[in-house]
């Protein structure tokens, strides 16, 4: 079977799951619910499995390259996470909607990754905005912030269009692979560059386009969170990586001091904010700008290392938020269902045997060691940035150890004392969700090249 | 070129008038316009199969057929409820049929009157059980649809005593050499009028209560928008451009998007929505019209005024419903009845100009016209889609928010919501449609002469 026709078959599956929630009754509901669900979800993840094995050479007009594919595989997979964890979360009365909701998402998140025309891109970006937005509005705990989240991702969305009109006007083709054999003039390249990169900016929360994402992520159920701020980013990310940089090459090196320093900016600031926190979801959250903000340093830092590193950890720091998401939101269950007081939260997670081994996963990965992804990303990044922006990098440097000892320290801290409650073990569908995370992670970690060589046979084929 | 289209039309009208009392009120008026739209068909097909040797001008069969899919349309909706309103729709769409052909000032003129119709008819008739709401309703709405039609009347005959004709391409010649205050007083006056016609429906969902005055006139009058916006493009882009002009045209054009954007924010009725949304749109055509790109901008209009009558056709079935005036109602509506919700969700979305449907297309067409020739047009542009996001962020929080108050228990017609999914689908098939049918490339023949 021809890669085309599995991509086909990984957007088509969520939206039939889809279809089929929405023809479920009220008769033995909210099982038939969670089973469809899963089982979509399930068999689009083992489709996308499929994908990452089959030959990429038979590829030819949805997938644009080998990025695409290791990005589908890691939407299927949150996303098959997303609905196990959200069984609990939602209301009864409410999950039909939601997972129609999701699915559909998925289908789009698929389809955006795999097409290799900007216009497509920009239609299905437009209706993702749109469908998120109608997910935040409906099962935030407050609808203002998902009036935020669309007034200033559109705002960035309407350079796009613009970007993506003179784009289609200069070169009269709307494919990616015509764009980027396309000669253009210095002063066209400014105005593709300033129009794109404000879109995809905003979408890979820049500073200051980010101030939508905490409050929205601390008021949504887990597998929102898990869509605003580990999914949508990498959006943002993937369009300045494979559609901005080739396109607008030569002014992407001239502004590329200006574009990393926004970066570092980003990273900076959401770093120090971080610090400040005491709510875990909020922590969550910048960690998830800081981490965007260090994508753009990787993307526009010159090299192909400095890439290949923001391509790792656009795959790498999405299992470790989401793990990190998982096991707050575990945390979160048991102290309602514990009806504990305020600060009592390192007692709960003591009272769930084997939660705090499971926290310890993020928590290094946040904290760049060794043989966890996240320590991989970085050093390719670092590398990559070192020899045009040698300064930059001691900043980073210095901006990662302060997040990574603040992960520790937290960690520590929730770590110490006994509990006197009663065990409440984890269920099989959080086993699932924690394990598989686990030895993904870890997997990343000690053999990266797993993600690394599609990445350098891209690049080899690009030169 | 051929007539075959219009001698049906007439010969539905002269049958439904005499038989009506004889035979059913069923959907005559559907069946009419959807063999005139055969007949197109088939006479392209034949054209095409070197079988007639009859050609239409180029692009004009595509115009006609896009008029007769509205009328087919707006019959269809009409039904047997209203056999009245089928045949003043059947008058309005050969008045526009008519005024396609039009290359002459005063066959413009009685064309768009005869388009107008409808309009003179709808004010004479008043179903109200207040009759003294006539005197609140009327004389605001006479004063509006004769305005225009004195204008056009006064501008054509200053432009016969300062030119000797009212032939397009005469007129334009001689324009083109020497343009004096008359001729331009007279052809912004000609604008004016055009623009009245195609902001009709703006009146008939402000100036109306629809809890008063029971009127079809918002559907009746789609072809009589429909052409306007076309008549006014092709005189703008053929005539006027040789007059210092443009610039007034578009900056009302601006006002108008700006403005109805704005005072969309804050509207919860659904009609008065739609008024703004109407606004906006005459905005947008003024933008197109005057903008150098015609192809961009040509294509922007035929999606203006296929989603704008796609919305008009469903919000004039919303309004029939009694209980849809506002959008809290449409609120109750989701949780009982999801998808019919979603269906108005997307004729919503097509309306403000959201991906993927056919507001999208016209949006994007302007945006290419406006990138390539004035920045500032493009600014103010990107505001007023900044105020329709708002908008729309609140409709559909609105709509969608599960936050809201129980729902109470509404009962709708399962043939309304029928034709509420027609139409959502319309707004969805016309990407295609946008793409292929009304593919412009061959019609500048017909707009750029």
């Amino acid at each position: 079977m021809l890669t085309n026709d599995i991509l086909l078959l990984i957007i088509s599956i969520p939206l039939i799951g889809a279809i089929c929630i929405s023809l479920i009754d009220k008769k033995n509901f909210e099982n038939n619910v969670r089973r469809s669900s899963q089982w979509t979800a399930a068999f689009t993840f083992a489709m996308s499995l499929w994908l990452f094995t089959a030959d990429s050479e038979k590829s030819s007009i949805l997938a644009s390259s080998q990025n695409s594919v290791c990005l589908v595989v890691m939407t299927t997979f949150l996303m098959l996470i997303s609905v196990i964890i959200s069984q609990n979360e939602i209301k009864a009365e409410l999950k039909k909607k939601f997972y129609i909701l999701i699915f559909a998402l998925e289908a789009l998140f698929v389809a955006l990754f795999s097409t290799a025309d900007i216009l497509v891109f920009y239609i299905l970006l437009e209706l993702i905005m749109l469908l998120t937005f109608i997910l935040l509005g409906g099962f935030a705990s407050n609808s203002i912030y998902a009036v935020k989240f669309l007034i200033i991702l559109f705002v960035g969305m309407f350079f796009l269009l613009c970007g993506v009109i003179y784009l289609i006007s200069v070169a009269e083709a709307s494919e990616v692979t015509t764009l980027i054999n396309y000669a253009f003039n210095f002063k066209q390249e400014c105005i593709i560059f300033s129009t794109l990169f404000i879109g995809f900016a905003g979408l890979a929360l820049q500073f200051p386009l980010h101030v939508w994402l905490p409050e929205a992520h601390a008021a949504s159920p887990t597998s929102v969170q898990i869509i605003i701020s580990v999914i949508l980013p990498k959006i943002g990310a993937f369009g300045l990586l494979t559609i901005l940089l080739p396109i607008a090459d030569g002014i992407c090196r001239s502004l590329s001091t200006y574009v990393l320093w926004i970066g570092a900016l980003t990273t900076g600031y959401a770093t120090m904010a971080a610090l400040i926190q005491k709510v875990a979801r909020h922590t969550a959250a910048y960690s998830s700008i800081a981490y965007a903000g260090l994508l753009v340093i990787g993307i526009f830092s010159g090299g192909d290392i400095g890439r290949t590193g923001a391509f790792f950890h656009m795959i790498s720091h999405s299992l470790v938020l989401t793990m990190l998401l998982v096991v707050i939101s575990i945390v979160e269950n048991r102290f309602k269902q514990l009806k504990q007081q305020e600060g009592n939260i390192s007692i709960t997670l003591q009272s769930i045997p084997y939660l705090l081994n499971f926290a310890l996963v993020p928590m290094l990965s946040l904290s760049s060691i060794p043989l966890l992804p996240c320590f991989v990303g970085n050093f390719l990044i670092l590398c990559g940035c070192w020899k045009n922006h040698p300064s930059l990098c001691f900043i980073i440097c210095f901006l990662l150890a302060a997040g990574g000892s603040h992960a520790i320290r937290t960690y520590q801290r929730v770590s110490q004392g006994e509990s006197n409650l009663k065990k409440i073990y984890l269920t099989k569908a959080e086993w699932f969700c924690l394990a598989s995370l686990a030895v993904t992670i870890f997997a990343l970690g000690i053999y990266p090249r797993m993600l690394i060589t599609p990445t350098d046979q891209r690049i080899e084929r690009k030169q | 070129m051929t007539h075959w289209p219009e001698l049906l039309l007439l010969i539905y009208i002269s049958a439904a008038w005499f038989l009506r009392k004889k035979c059913g009120k069923e959907i005559w008026g559907f069946w009419a316009f959807a063999t005139a739209i055969l007949i197109i068909g088939l006479e392209e097909w034949m054209i095409k199969s070197n079988l007639s040797s009859t050609s239409y001008q180029s692009g004009e069969a595509r115009i006609k057929l896009l008029l007769l899919i509205s009328g087919c349309a707006v019959s269809y909706i009409l039904k047997a409820k209203n056999f009245d309103g089928q045949i003043l729709t059947t008058i309005s769409v050969l008045g526009s049929l008519a005024a396609i052909s039009a290359r002459d000032f005063w066959k413009l003129f009685f064309a768009l009157e005869l388009a107008a119709i409808p309009l003179y008819r709808e004010l004479m008739r008043d179903k109200s059980p207040q009759q003294r709401m006539i005197l609140i309703v009327l004389p605001p709405r006479l004063f509006y649809a004769l305005l225009g039609s004195v204008f056009f009347m006064l501008a054509t005959i200053l432009i016969y005593f300062s030119t000797e004709s009212t032939i397009f391409g005469e007129v334009r010649y001689i324009v083109s050499f020497n343009s004096g205050v008359v001729q331009e007083i007279a052809m912004l006056m000609i604008l004016f009028s055009i623009g009245q016609k195609l902001g009709i429906g703006l009146q008939h969902f402000t100036l109306t209560d629809a809890s008063l005055v029971k009127t079809s006139s918002p559907i009746v009058l789609c072809p009589l928008q429909t052409i306007s916006a076309i008549v006014f493009y092709r005189l703008t882009t053929n005539i006027f451009c040789y007059i210092d002009g443009s610039w007034i045209i578009s900056t009302v054009g601006l006002v108008f998007v700006l403005c109805g954007s704005f005072l969309l924010i804050s509207q919860q009725n659904i009609r008065k929505i739609v008024a703004c949304s109407i606004l906006c749109h005459m905005g947008m055509i003024f933008l197109c019209s005057v903008s150098p790109f015609s192809h961009d901008g040509m294509q922007s209009i035929l999606c203006i005024v296929v989603a704008w009558n796609t919305v008009i056709l469903g919000i004039y079935r919303l309004q029939e419903w009694r209980s849809l005036q506002n959008l809290d109602d449409l609120q109750m509506a989701s949780s009982q009845y999801p998808a019919f919700t979603m269906a108005v969700t997307i004729l919503f979305l097509s309306l403000l100009g959201f991906a993927p449907f056919l507001g999208f297309w016209s949006r994007f067409n302007l945006c290419q016209a406006l990138l390539g020739w004035s920045g500032g047009a493009l600014t103010i542009y990107m505001i007023s889609c900044l105020f329709n996001l708002i908008g729309l962020a609140k409709i559909l929080d609105c709509i969608w928010s599960s936050k809201k108050q129980p729902p109470r228990n509404l009962q709708i017609d399962p043939e309304f919501v029928r034709e509420i999914y027609f139409l959502a689908l319309a707004a969805i098939v016309a990407i295609p449609l946008a793409y292929r049918v009304l593919n412009t490339e061959n019609m500048e023949a017909y707009f750029v002469q």
